[in-house]
């Protein structure tokens, strides 16, 4: 059932953006840390080829291990996901505090 | 040794120096230094002269030979004459900008290539644009309508340029035939400059409210660079001789209508030009003679024009003919002056007018174009009836409106006498000019027959125009509104000009404001200021076309490949349980369980790690999430306590769309990725190397610190970035101390950074 | 000087945070910022130099060979974008003196600014496509920062704004780097063009290289990405302004242009037409947005968002007078358009206002400002013989060159709309009367001063044409080799 890794991760894109176009700053965010989730999944799945043993080197050859590529990227961009995500929270209060509201449908900037 | 000065040169030089002087010495150079250049031209012999080679192509700066030298010639000695005129205009930059304007319309006729004379047909542009700005509040509207007109111009002809270059590949400028696109562009492009119709409603649209010293310069080149260019690139074009027709015929009978005394000037170039268009239209050596010398007299006779109603205008303060009359009295050197321009263009023999529009004509009827004699000679009987009857009568003789004015300061006066003077010489003795033509002249103006064909025509006209006044107004009291006598005799002219009108509102004037307007409405609906909308443009356009371009390279799904079971239960196990957290995350309706499911799905993906053969990533994903899921538990508590939120059916239909839409994109996305592990990747090497070289045995722990160090040290550059951001956020505008405590959590959690920021707050505090 | 391709990254990197440990000492920021920002100048000149003489050069980051390790390369076109940021960078900086009057928006402040210098850099010279995803993160995330610290209530609002489509996008990146992974086996550059080259019909490449297109088309501000641009850049304090329109949405193109140049070489007939009509009509929204505009700083803005239309039409023409002419775009847009955007913070600083409305009679006010605007008005117009009449001369010249007759058609027609706006924003500020309320005050020198180096600049640029036309022209040639490229990296194969 190859088929279900692919429908795993456009879940969590399709949900993480429904989550972001709804009203409530809240759920913006979270919609943002789904997607960022199924980022990461893709991401380690790219080196996926079945199961394979943790690249941890023993006595006997290279031979039978998992990519640790895609491991090294996803470590990158857990970190850096995880940075984003803490400001967009901190500057999601601050918009709460300065624009008085928490529903974006009212943050509305300039036209045109 | 200088080989050649470039009298283009010489006014640039003048308008550089004219900030540094003053009083007697600004009039010497401002007087001196186009007349430097006049008498420059006389020294050198025929030739090019300036030339280099600028990528690959050869630029002539100056093509000195007999047609540009008859340009230069009249030129040079507008721009003294005109100079004289202005002298006593106390802004530096109105000399300024004339001069340059000057000096780019002798760069125009002296360049032997297309590129330079692009260069100096957009300085001419750009600086003339000034002295209808100097005209006062009034005139900035018009001067920017007329930079744009020109700007559009200028790209026809840049375009034109550039194909016709490529095309063949030189950019000399010589005969340029009207066919294919360059061609058309760069005709395009000379003809906005010579006010064509319908491309001429810059020209009374700009001038008459331009400053009264530099309309003299506006009407003087502009124009006739343009009928330069086109007498050297598309003499014989057949098209040009109608073009000519129509606007010597259009241009007087706006003339006719106008009441505003330098808007009928300012129709009447384009008439004149029109003469000039077709003389080169025609083609043969008499009619371009004829357009040359034409261009000539008419460069003089129409700065005297403009010079008397600039005196009328500078001394009277008043601008239309009906609020004007009876000043031969007050003014009349003035009236004597202007009145030897106006007989010039009527074309009064011993005037310089006749010598060249006789040539235009005859030219015109030597070459068989019947049609094209009876209309110039028509237009040319209008010139007489605006231009020496009707505005001298309305200004000048009329009823005596008592308006206090005198003759202008002597230097404005002296401008006059000299340019009334130039008309009356040439007009005495033509060969002057002739001598300056380009082909040899065997033309004689002072015919028995044309003297009688002249004062038949001119005679005849002003029988009409007495007979009509006194027909109208027999108690000849008429003088109040003598234009309103041309409307009521000349009906159809009004029925004609509001068609017309109709047609140059949609042209320019409020085709500028049209434009913001419709630039206002469309923008606002393209950026109308909601996330929601943008994020929808965004995330949809670039879903599809990702499907549509991978779609349209031919992917297809083996279903075998699909169908290949090699799942483990605790694999499955994990799918199903990330999908029913994802889910859960979106649909609970309480933010506590919202995110705890959010952190659940982050466990989940963690445990995916695992099954991935990666430890060290679910323990940091575990860490990781924890945090963020206190993080945003703690942000509950300044964030408002509502989450359920209600939904216009229509917007849920687009959120489900959209989101439906990622899915499936991103679904397909990973299927293709999957199904196309094509070369073996690098990892192979890291397994190798990572002991030998490394000296590692955890392959991941190298790569990350080693093999891609760079990326782990700029990842924890991205973070403390983050933390500044908050510390920025929190510290610089703090309002609320609960906030404070937030900062301090913040960083309690994070590396060192922050806390060493908030410490070294709390410290300097 | 085997390291010298880093030093443009490590310098501000090092600076950055040199500055975070002298937060109290403002004297000792000066200096060290002083210091830093002119050998970073002269380090990216002499790297400029140095692969203009030499070729491009490759550095093999940690020792480790491509394509395992990481790898800096730099090649004419990065040498050109290093250098360009560096000057519009310094003229930022330098202003920002005046613009910030608190010591503590200052410290925080700059620290930020090297942060994304070295973000920026490291775009530029980065030969990993990971890597890349790193510096862009680098780069936003300063960005982000720099753009809410102020926290004046238009820049909370699109600072949210702009990192709720950032981050989206970045997530893409990672599903697109992800992809060419399992595709290829490989993040670098240059061997993912060769392990790409014989499988380049497959869908999943295509559909790989949309993705980056709409993760540097945010960036770039590419038509229908370019929604976050006209509240950012409006926003943001002035200096940054300048950044992003000088410089940083250069980035987003310059990435399009790497991608495009060397991973996708044979997609780029696949991709032009695309790539055109986006161009097309990012040139016209744009402008027609700068036409609507009241306020100096939106305006300039929305003329941002145009001029990458045009940019990115010379790249869509993909030849190599096209590249040079946008290349030569990029930089003199960058220069004109930072002084531009420099002198609006300097009105806002005299009448606490961009809107046009709010100001008038600068003529009599300061001639000096006066002829500054106009300066960056008639390159920006495009008008002999200003830089920018060369900017816009070439890239017609390319267009026609390769028979692409409808872009230029729109360019020409987008031209126009340029200078009525331009104009227009110029002789209302410049010409018309004395604005109602207090009188206006003098802009400060300080202030003037980088204003005017540009404004010099660009006048520059059109006198040295013909020389910088010649590096573009060179830089645009060696984009069009790509097996240059591979071989400095990849060594001889």
């Amino acid at each position: 059932m190859k088929l279900l890794l692919p429908v795993v991760i456009g879940v969590l894109f399709g949900g993480g953006t429904y989550l972001m176009l709804k009203k409530n700053i809240l759920k913006l965010v979270l919609g943002l840390g789904l997607i960022s989730h199924g980022a990461n999944v893709l991401l380690i799945s790219s080196g996926w080829i079945g199961a394979g043993a943790v690249p941890i080197l023993g006595q006997d050859g290279t031979e039978g291990f998992v990519d640790p590529v895609p491991q090294a990227l996803v470590l990158t961009a857990i970190v850096i996901g995880f940075a984003a995500l803490a400001f967009l929270l901190v500057l999601a209060i601050r918009v709460y505090r300065d624009l008085k509201t928490a529903d974006i449908s009212e943050i509305r900037g300039q036209r045109g | 040794m200088i080989e050649w000065i470039h009298p283009a040169l010489v006014f640039f030089a003048t308008a550089a120096l004219v900030p540094f002087v003053k009083g007697k010495g600004k009039s010497i150079l401002l007087i001196g230094f186009p007349a430097l250049a006049f008498f420059s031209l006389m020294l050198f012999p025929d030739g090019n002269y300036g030339v280099f080679t600028i990528g690959g192509f050869e630029v002539v700066f100056g093509r000195v030979d007999k047609l540009s030298r008859v340009f230069a010639y009249v030129f040079t000695l507008m721009g003294s004459v005109g100079m004289v005129y202005a002298l006593h205009v106390k802004q530096k930059g109105q000399h300024i900008a004339a001069l340059i304007y000057g000096g780019g319309a002798l760069g125009s006729i002296f360049a032997g290539d297309l590129l330079s004379l692009f260069v100096f047909w957009e300085i001419m542009a750009f600086s003339s644009v000034f002295l209808v700005w100097y005209g006062g509040e009034k005139s900035w509207a018009n001067g920017l309508r007329y930079l744009m007109v020109h700007t559009f111009g200028g790209l026809c002809l840049l375009g034109g340029i550039v194909i016709f270059a490529g095309q063949t590949g030189s950019i000399a400028f010589n005969a340029i035939p009207a066919s294919g696109l360059g061609g058309w562009l760069i005709l395009i492009g000379f003809l906005i400059n010579a006010g064509a119709p319908p491309l001429h409603a810059w020209l009374p649209d700009a001038y008459p409210v331009g400053s009264i010293t530099g309309t003299i310069f506006l009407s003087s080149f502009t124009t006739k660079t343009a009928v330069y260019v086109l007498a050297r690139g598309f003499a014989g074009t057949e098209v040009l001789m109608w073009v000519g027709v129509i606007m010597a015929l259009y241009g007087v009978v706006y003339a006719m209508l106008e009441n505003n005394i330098r808007k009928l000037l300012a129709y009447h170039i384009i008439s004149q030009v029109g003469f000039m268009v077709a003389g080169i239209g025609v083609g043969t050596e008499l009619a371009i003679n004829g357009a040359v010398a034409h261009a000539f007299a008419h460069i003089l006779y129409k700065a005297l024009l403009m010079m008397g109603m600039g005196s009328v205008i500078f001394m009277t303060g008043k601008r239309k003919g009906t609020e004007l009359g009876g000043l031969y009295r007050t003014m009349p050197l003035t009236f004597g002056l202007f009145m030897v321009g106006g007989f010039s263009i009527s074309g009064v023999p011993f005037l310089s007018g006749f010598i060249s529009k006789s040539m235009v004509i005859s030219g015109a009827a030597a070459a068989h174009y019947p049609f094209v004699v009876l209309l110039l000679t028509l237009a040319a009987a209008g010139t007489f009836l605006s231009t020496t009857l009707k505005l001298p009568y309305a200004v000048f003789m009329g009823e005596d409106k008592g308006i206090k004015a005198a003759d202008p300061p002597g230097n404005m006066l002296l401008g006059m006498g000299l340019a009334a003077f130039i008309c009356i010489l040439l007009g005495v003795m033509p060969n002057l000019l002739y001598q300056l033509l380009p082909f040899p002249v065997d033309y004689h103006p002072y015919t028995a027959e044309h003297l009688l064909g002249s004062f038949q025509l001119l005679l005849a006209t002003l029988l009409g125009f007495t007979l009509f006044l006194y027909k109208l107004h027999p108690e000849n009291t008429i003088s109040v509104d003598t234009d309103w006598v041309y409307r009521k005799g000349v009906v159809w002219f009004q029925q004609l000009k509001n068609p017309l009108q109709g047609i140059k509102v949609l042209r320019y004037k409020d085709f500028l404001q049209g434009l913001t307007l419709f630039s206002r409405q469309v923008s606002q609906r393209i950026q109308s200021g909601y996330l929601k909308h943008a994020l929808v443009m965004i995330i949809s356009f670039v879903m599809l076309s990702t499907l549509l371009f991978s779609l349209f390279k031919g992917w297809t799904l083996s279903l075998d490949s699909l169908m290949q079971t090699d799942l483990t239960l605790s694999q499955l196990l994990v799918f199903v349980l990330i999908i029913s957290s994802t889910l859960a995350t979106v649909l609970f309706k309480s933010r506590i369980a919202a995110v705890l499911s959010l952190g659940m799905t982050g466990f989940f993906v963690a445990f995916f790690y695992v099954l991935m053969g990666a430890p060290d990533l679910a323990l940091t994903q575990y860490l990781v999430e924890a945090v963020s899921v206190i993080l945003i538990l703690l942000a509950f508590y300044y964030l408002p306590a509502y989450f359920e939120e209600k939904t216009a059916p229509a917007s849920k239909m687009t959120d489900i769309a959209v989101s439906l839409l990622v899915g499936i994109v991103m679904t397909f996305y990973m299927l293709m990725v999957m199904d196309s592990h094509l070369t073996k990747s690098i990892a192979s090497y890291y397994l190798e190397m990572s002991e030998k070289l490394a000296g590692g045995r955890n392959v991941v722990n190298v790569v990350i610190v080693d093999f891609r160090g760079f990326d782990t040290m700029f990842e924890i550059a991205v973070f403390s970035i983050a933390a500044l951001g908050i510390f920025g956020m929190l510290k610089l505008n703090k309002k609320k101390a609960p906030i404070q405590r937030e900062a301090a959590l913040n960083g309690s959690l994070k590396r060192e950074q922050i806390e060493e920021a908030v410490q070294r707050e709390v410290t300097s505090k | 000087m085997t390291h010298l391709l880093v030093l443009p990254i490590l310098i501000p990197l090092g600076t950055a945070i040199v500055l975070l440990l002298l937060r109290a000492n403002p004297m000792g920021r000066r200096i060290v910022i002083g210091i830093s920002g002119l050998s970073i100048l002269v380090a990216d000149i002499v790297l400029l130099t140095s692969i203009y003489q030499k070729g491009i050069h490759s550095y093999q980051v940690g020792g480790w060979s491509a394509p395992f390790g990481i790898v800096m390369v730099g090649d004419l076109l990065s040498g050109i974008m290093l250098v360009l940021a560096s000057v519009i960078s310094l003229s930022a900086l330098s202003y920002s003196f005046g613009y910030l009057k608190k010591e503590a928006q200052q410290a925080l402040f700059h620290p930020l600014f090297f942060f994304m210098w070295a973000g920026t850099n490291g775009a530029f010279l980065t030969g990993d496509i990971f890597n890349l995803f790193v510096m862009f993160e680098v780069m936003l995330m300063s960005i982000y920062a720099l753009l809410v610290m102020l926290g004046e209530k238009k820049q909370i609002e699109a600072g949210f704004k702009l990192i709720s489509m950032g981050l989206f996008t970045s997530a893409l990146f990672l599903a697109a780097a992800g992809g060419i992974y399992a595709f290829a086996g490989t993040l670098n550059m240059a061997d993912l063009a060769l392990k790409i080259k014989p499988h380049v019909d497959h869908p999943l490449v295509s559909a790989i290289a949309m993705m980056f297109i709409g993760v540097f088309g945010l960036k770039a501000a590419m038509m229908p990405f370019h929604f976050w641009l006209p509240d950012v850049h409006s926003a943001a304090p002035t200096p940054i302004s300048a950044m992003l329109s000088g410089i940083l949405i250069k980035v987003g193109v310059y990435a399009i242009i790497r991608v495009f140049c060397l991973i996708f070489v044979d997609l780029q007939g696949y991709f032009q037409g695309f790539i055109l009509t986006m161009a097309c009509i990012t040139m016209f929204v744009g402008a027609l947005g700068a036409v609507a505009q009241t306020d100096i700083k939106r305006l300039l803005a929305y003329s941002s968002v145009s001029q990458i239309g045009y940019i990115l039409m010379g790249v869509g023409f993909f030849t190599v007078g096209g590249m040079s002419a946008a290349l030569f775009y990029i930089i003199s847009h960058g220069v004109i358009k930072s002084s531009l955007f420099l002198a609006a913070g300097i009105l806002k600083k005299m009448r606490g206002s961009t809107e046009m409305s709010d100001h008038g009679d600068m003529i009599n006010t300061s001639p000096a400002f006066t002829t500054i605007f106009f300066i960056g008005v008639i390159s920006l117009g495009g008008i002999p013989p200003s830089g920018g009449f060369f900017m816009k001369f070439q890239l017609i010249k390319a267009g026609l060159d390769g028979a692409f007759y409808i872009p230029v058609i729109v360019a020409f027609m987008v031209s126009l709309m340029t200078l009525f706006y331009l104009f227009r924003s110029w002789q209302k500020i410049c010409l018309s009367g004395p604005p109602q309320g207090n009188p206006l005050a003098r802009p400060s020198v300080k202030l003037l001063i980088p204003v005017g180096i540009l404004a010099m600049l660009c006048l520059v640029l059109g006198l040295a044409a013909s020389p910088v036309s010649g590096l573009t022209q060179a830089a645009a040639e060696q984009l069009f080799s790509p097996e240059l490229y591979i071989r400095a990296v990849m060594g001889a194969m």
